[in-house]
């Protein structure tokens, strides 16, 4: 069974359809990248399944359990199992790096506090990042700011972990240090459905890449299969734009 | 008594006056600022339940805002009469400043929540958080240097509004003027010297809410 | 808009348990709450020492002995007797309060306490003998709002403008000024006054045009305490004490003295609380919308006015010589940091001491034009301010001229910034023409207090008027953000 299963998924923005009948599965341990033009829906699809944009029909299931998205209990649930990070890190600015990484586990989890640092305190060592601990976020780099905003969803110890192009608001020289912090997450087996526009880095991580368009999914299978054998004409003159690019 | 302006009575008889304009100014504008931050909070709420209440605290705002602050003194002083005749006219004068403080700082306080980037409050609800914890560990936090200079500045605006309160018979500083002038002050003594009161204490409260606004933009955080 | 009826509705059914307290009660409690005017000397004012004394005062300690309790005087505006009293707030009002049939449907009256002789103060410019002479188009006669010589004359002396103030010594300095002619009241409570004015030649006519009666007012249905206050009243004015102390603050003897015959009085009515009647106000409502256009002169004038102003110091802040820059400057921080309330006391009464003598609809539009080119210069200056140095760069490359890069440029980014604010602005000046009743304008809270000090509907008439400023602002707030997106393509917020 499927740690996640997403069954015909709409949604849209005020009657508009956005995502329009999508299916995807992801096993435990996968990292599922999903790749495709600008608008063809993947952030939309992000934000479905985290709950912030309700869907108009189909079925997302975690561990085959439906998830209840006009249900308040059952956003909770969804949201002890699953975390995003988003390309503009959103950094709760009030708040220190150690006050970023506390206030939710503490707060939603019932963590103690004196835990709740503990393991905020480890999480931040495994990205490098030990001695911020008191920094305010527009104090840090922009990939610092980044990889914070990993261990603040990795603070909730979700099982999916949804990464929205967590790279694109970086300085080129930055890109490196978070891909660095992805990489050997996906090493730790959680499972991961990312977006990204870095082609070799989605190529050389995932154990699925998923082509959209349209809110649809094109095409979808192994790296190698997407990169050097696509067989849908949409798939391929993406990837020739991309090479050409 | 009239001759000296500066003679120690009339000097303390002015210090008295300006206590009351400043009392007035400050209670009003602090206890408006609670009521309003209460009601800026409740039209930003969701709940079906809670529609009637949002639907009623529009309307105050918008109600109080649009009825000039004679008008509401008036409205104040009469009404309050029914069940609190023992109330002072200082008091019946600090309600009113209140009940119109509150409108404009709800409005104030309002803008103050809305500058709160979005993102930061869907940040907080993806990772769980109550309504309540987003609100106060969140939205407060940061809405506070935007709400404050604003507030501040609208306080010391009021300063000069409740020279309004001299038509209840209020012995605040306006109406400190006009006793002297009928005592036999020339006017441009007695409302003169008012005016000069006036513009020693709003000057540098002016100036002082804008130093703050000045220092709470340098940092975002705290 | 009928929550604010609802919301005072509601005020007033709290309002149950505060009434008038009864002669037990008073007993009880040992102080006797006299309600008496703070500025009306001599028969209440404050003395040197800040203690309240007069002629009413010397009264309620006489009364308040033989009642055998302590008497408390509190400070009450003549608008505020009748609602004091109903409320419970005072036991007794003193302050010259005339027996009017409007006010025994509201409160009950004591027998008199003096009568109230309404004689004519002039001065040696208005050449008359009689007060006859007196109904000419061209006199300006002043009143005090909210006594009953209003009235009167309108009957007796329908022809002279009239102008209202809301003080006792307003009046006399009015007719010092030289903004009226003539004065017609109770000569002995006026005269007092023209000592401030020692260079005017002062003249009283010498027959009164009508003699009313003044008591001593308390809440309805309070029959022991009336009948107690009749009885010591009585008593003080047989045994001459009333006499005495009229002439200790007057000097000489009541004009017309009470009779005997009116110290034998028949009983009042005993009907108690408050009832809303709306049918005065809506009996004026016309009355009303005609002093809501003259606000909106007022706020119309202050705008435009104030918006040349303002753009001439927001250039001079901004382009001008140092000088300018610093006259503009002090120009902005002098009146944005004093209220404009007191700038028009002094534009009003100070400025005839140089000679300078406004009359005072154009003392309160001159004071709010001086307001609004004050803040009108700042929301100019932030938008001239607005328009980025960017996009002038750009115009400058695309070879624009001055004057196209003034009007397509420019121009249009400086009314989308401030068009919002200036709009809002002038909401601000319609809600602050009010002011201008202070100064006798009858504007549309002027007209309301004219009504209500009439009426005694105070609460009513206030309402309603409220209800006439939220409908103009809100016809105005839409008018002028249609204005705004059909002409300038403003958006809404
Ligand atoms: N809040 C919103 N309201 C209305 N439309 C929206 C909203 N957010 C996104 N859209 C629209 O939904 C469509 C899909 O957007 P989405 O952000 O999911 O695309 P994407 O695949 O993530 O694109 P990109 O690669 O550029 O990030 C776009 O046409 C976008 O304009
Ligand atoms: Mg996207």
């Amino acid at each position: 069974m499927p740690l996640l299963d997403i069954a015909d998924l709409s949604a849209g923005y005020g009657g508009k359809t956005i995502l329009d009948g999508l299916s995807l599965t992801a096993e435990r341990g996968d990292v599922v990248s999903l790749i495709g033009p600008s608008g063809s829906g993947k952030s939309t699809l992000l934000r479905v399944l985290i709950g912030l944009t309700p869907p108009t029909a189909g079925t997302v299931r975690i561990g085959g359990e439906a998830v209840d998205y006009a249900d308040k209990a059952g956003l909770k649930a969804l949201r002890r199992r699953m975390s995003i990070v988003f390309q503009q890190f959103n950094l709760f600015q009030n708040l220190t790096v150690l006050g970023n990484l506390t206030l939710a586990p503490v707060r939603t989890l019932g963590v103690a506090p004196a835990e709740a640092e503990a393991r905020a305190r480890d999480l931040l060592a495994n990205v490098g990042l030990a001695d911020k601990a008191g920094s305010y976020p527009d104090q840090l780099s922009g990939g610092q700011q980044q990889r914070v905003a990993i261990a603040r969803a990795l603070a909730m110890q979700p099982e999916i972990l949804l990464l929205d192009e967590v790279t694109s608001a970086l300085d080129p020289e930055r890109v490196g240090e978070v891909l660095e912090t992805i990489r050997s997450l996906a090493s730790t087996g959680i499972t991961m459905l990312l977006v990204s526009h870095e082609m070799a880095f989605v190529r050389e991580i995932s154990t699925k890449v998923v082509m959209m368009d349209e809110g649809r999914v094109v095409e979808q299978g192994s790296p190698a299969a997407i990169f050097e054998t696509p067989t849908q004409p949409r798939t391929k003159s993406f990837m020739q734009a991309i090479i050409r690019h | 008594m009239s001759g000296d302006l500066f003679s120690p009575e009339t000097l303390a008889f002015l210090a008295a006056a300006l206590g009351r304009t400043l009392w007035m100014t400050f209670i009003g504008c602090t206890i408006g600022f609670v009521i309003g931050m209460v009601l800026a909070i409740l039209r930003r709420t969701r709940a079906p339940l809670l529609a009637p209440l949002r639907w009623a605290a529009a309307l105050y705002v918008e109600t109080f805002r649009r009825i000039p602050f004679l008008v509401i003194l008036i409205l104040v002083l009469f009404s309050v009469q029914a069940f609190a005749p023992d109330l002072s006219l200082l008091g019946i004068a600090t309600i009113a400043v209140t009940l119109a403080a509150t409108a404009y700082l709800t409005e104030i306080v309002g803008a103050g929540l809305d500058a709160v980037p979005r993102p930061q409050i869907e940040s907080a609800e993806v990772l769980g958080l109550s309504w309540f914890d987003t609100l106060r560990h969140v939205v407060l936090p940061q809405a506070w240097s935007v709400i404050l200079p604003p507030a501040a500045a609208f306080m010391v605006m009021f300063v000069k509004d409740t020279a309004l309160a001299s038509h209840l018979g209020v012995v605040e500083l306006a109406f400190a003027g006009k006793i002297l002038v009928n005592k036999g002050f020339s006017p441009l003594a007695g409302f003169g010297a008012v005016l000069v009161l006036y513009a020693l204490i709003s000057w540098p409260l002016g100036r002082i809410a804008s130093s703050l606004e000045s220092r709470l933009a340098a940092s975002r955080h705290r | 808009m009928m929550l604010l009826r609802l919301l005072l509705a509601v005020l007033l059914l709290w309002a149950a348990p505060a009434v008038a307290r009864d002669l037990d009660a008073i007993r009880q409690s040992g102080v006797l709450r006299v309600g008496v005017n703070p500025n009306f000397p001599p028969m209440s004012s404050y003395g040197d020492g800040g203690t309240l004394q007069g002629f009413d005062v010397n009264v309620a300690r006489e009364l308040g002995r033989r009642l055998g309790v302590r008497v408390e005087l509190v400070p009450t505006e003549a608008a505020s007797r009748v609602p004091f009293l109903v409320s419970g707030r005072i036991d007794l009002s003193l302050g010259a309060l005339t027996i009017t049939p409007e006010r025994r449907a509201l409160i009950d009256f004591s027998v008199p306490l003096h009568s109230e002789a309404m004689g004519v103060i002039t001065t040696s410019r208005l050449p008359v003998r009689d007060w006859r002479e007196l109904n000419r188009a061209d006199i300006t006669l002043v009143n005090m709002r909210g006594n009953q010589s209003v009235s009167v004359l309108a009957e007796k002396l329908p022809r002279p403008q009239r102008l209202l103030v809301d003080g006792n010594a307003d009046t006399i300095r009015a007719i010092a000024q030289g903004r009226a002619d003539a004065l017609v009241e109770n000569v002995d409570f006026f005269i007092g006054f023209t000592k401030n004015y020692p260079d005017v030649r002062w003249r009283v006519l010498p027959e009164p045009i009508f003699t009313a009666w003044c008591g001593i007012g308390l809440a309805k249905g309070n029959e022991p305490l009336r009948v107690a206050v009749d009885a010591a009243l009585s008593a003080m004015h047989r045994d001459g004490s009333v006499d005495r102390l009229w002439r200790d603050a007057y000097g000489a003897a009541m004009t017309v003295p009470v009779s005997e015959d009116q110290l034998k009085r028949t009983a009042a009515s005993t009907q108690t609380g408050y009832r809303f009647d709306w049918q005065p106000v809506i009996t004026a409502l016309p009355y009303l919308a005609g002093g809501a256009v003259i606000s909106l002169q007022i706020a119309l004038i202050a705008f435009w006015a104030g918006a040349v102003i303002g753009l001439a110091a927001a250039l001079a802040r901004l382009n001008g010589s140092p000088i300018a820059r610093r006259v503009a400057g002090a120009y902005v921080s002098a009146v944005t940091n004093t209220p404009a309330l007191v700038q028009i006391f002094l534009l009003y009464y100070a400025l005839p001491e140089i000679g300078v003598m406004l009359p005072a609809f154009v003392a309160v539009t001159l004071g709010l034009t001086l307001n609004a080119g004050a803040y009108l210069s700042d929301i100019l200056r932030g938008g001239i301010n607005s328009v980025r140095q960017s996009e002038l760069d750009a115009a400058e490359v695309l070879g624009l001229s001055r004057l196209d890069k003034l009007r397509h440029v420019m121009l249009p980014h400086i009314v989308r910034t401030v068009y919002r604010p200036l709009a809002n602005f002038f909401i601000v000046l319609v809600l602050g023409s009010s002011m201008a009743a202070l100064f006798g304008v009858e504007e549309l809270t002027g007209r309301a207090i004219n009504i209500s000090t009439a009426n005694l509907r105070t609460i009513e008439t206030f309402a309603v008027t409220g209800l006439i400023y939220i409908g103009l602002t809100l016809i105005a707030s839409a008018l002028l953000a249609l204005a705004g997106r059909t002409m300038f393509g403003v958006r809404r917020a």
